[in-house]
């Protein structure tokens, strides 16, 4: 087995062992037409026979009947190699995701590249996968920000209702706790003067006077009304 | 569920072991991707500490030398995954594996 081959085989066996590759996976690069065009006749017959025994064919049982070995030995490499990229960026989103890729610090973007954080989202293919994680920075920083202010402060938000009330009501100024005996601290009448108060008044409604409304127009008793029963 | 650390760390560590076994990647060209500034920020005291005695009992520095220190299995747990990602992925670019577009190579 040539050395590309041998790499691709150990780090395919051990994604697998490790579950960070499933069988899924590869056959999502390894598809039937690759399969068709690329084993050998004899593993060809061997996965048939062996899906016919078992009555199911499913990814587990492709690379299991094949085997790794084979599956590197004759598909071809960049198929693999696009596999494991997948499987690659999988690992580091939910790497970031874990909150353990935050503390990137200093990444490279490339041979010459600096120290910087690559901005770069796809690689030198066009592949797009070994930049996931700057993806996601991006995305992140692409959502509109949610605003901060409550809903009920929001300028397209109903404003908030407010009672009517009365001209002829009254109120009082909440003073502070005062013994019981010495004098109030508001004003002598008992009416809180706005004028004269640094802060914000604390208002406690003592008398209200409901402020009259409308009769609906189906209760109104016109002059002419002749039908019959007690007018108002 | 999250996937434990250690398992996408080992994973890594294998590539990487298997990478430079195979020649697909050398620690001239590990030190391109894992800069100083990248081990300088990212290595702890006492890896720090080891790399540079290293160095200074061979009387050199060299990329070979730092990366005898500086394992697969140090590595991982050191230096961001995305970094030595990078270096993997450029090696088998290099080596041909990557191709120039994943799917060519396919015969029809």
């Amino acid at each position: 087995m040539n050395p590309n081959r041998r790499f691709l085989y150990e780090v395919l066996n051990r994604g697998l062992d490790l579950e960070m590759i499933s069988p899924g996976d590869v056959l999502a690069h390894v598809t039937p037409d690759v399969l068709a065009h690329h084993l050998p006749i004899a593993l060809k017959a061997k996965l048939l026979q062996a899906s016919l025994n078992a009555e199911r064919m499913t990814p587990s049982l492709v690379v299991e009947v094949v085997g790794v070995e084979a599956l590197v030995e004759h598909a071809p490499l960049p198929v693999l190699w696009a596999c494991v990229r997948v499987c690659v960026a999988r690992q580091l989103q939910s790497h970031a995701d874990d909150g353990l890729g935050s503390s990137l610090g200093i990444m490279p973007a490339g041979p010459a590249g600096p120290a910087a954080p690559a901005p770069s989202t796809t690689t030198s293919n066009g592949s797009g996968l070994a930049g996931v994680p700057v993806a996601v920075a991006d995305d992140l920083q692409s959502r509109p920000a949610k605003p901060s202010r409550p809903l009920s402060f929001r300028p397209t938000s109903t404003p908030p209702r407010v009672s009517t009330l009365s001209p002829r009501s009254q109120a009082v100024r909440r003073g502070p706790d005062v013994a019981p005996g010495s004098a109030p601290t508001g004003s002598p009448t008992g009416s809180f003067d706005a004028a004269r108060s640094e802060e914000s008044p604390d208002f406690e409604i003592v008398e209200e006077t409901d402020v009259p409304t409308r009769q609906r127009p189906g209760r109104l008793v016109a002059e002419d009304d002749t039908r019959p029963g007690s007018k108002p | 569920m999250p996937l434990p650390d250690s398992a996408r760390q080992k994973w890594f560590a294998h590539m990487l072991g298997v990478g430079l076994d195979q020649k697909l990647l050398s620690p001239s060209q590990l030190v391109v991707f894992v800069t100083p500034e990248v081990l300088a920020h990212h290595l702890p005291p006492d890896v720090m500490s080891r790399v540079i005695a290293s160095s200074l009992a061979a009387g050199q520095m060299t990329p070979d030398r730092l990366f005898e220190t500086l394992s697969p299995d140090v590595l991982v747990d050191n230096v961001p995954l995305e970094v030595l990602w990078r270096c993997i992925d450029a090696g088998a670019e290099r080596a041909g594996i990557a191709g120039e577009k994943a799917g060519e190579g396919i015969r029809s």
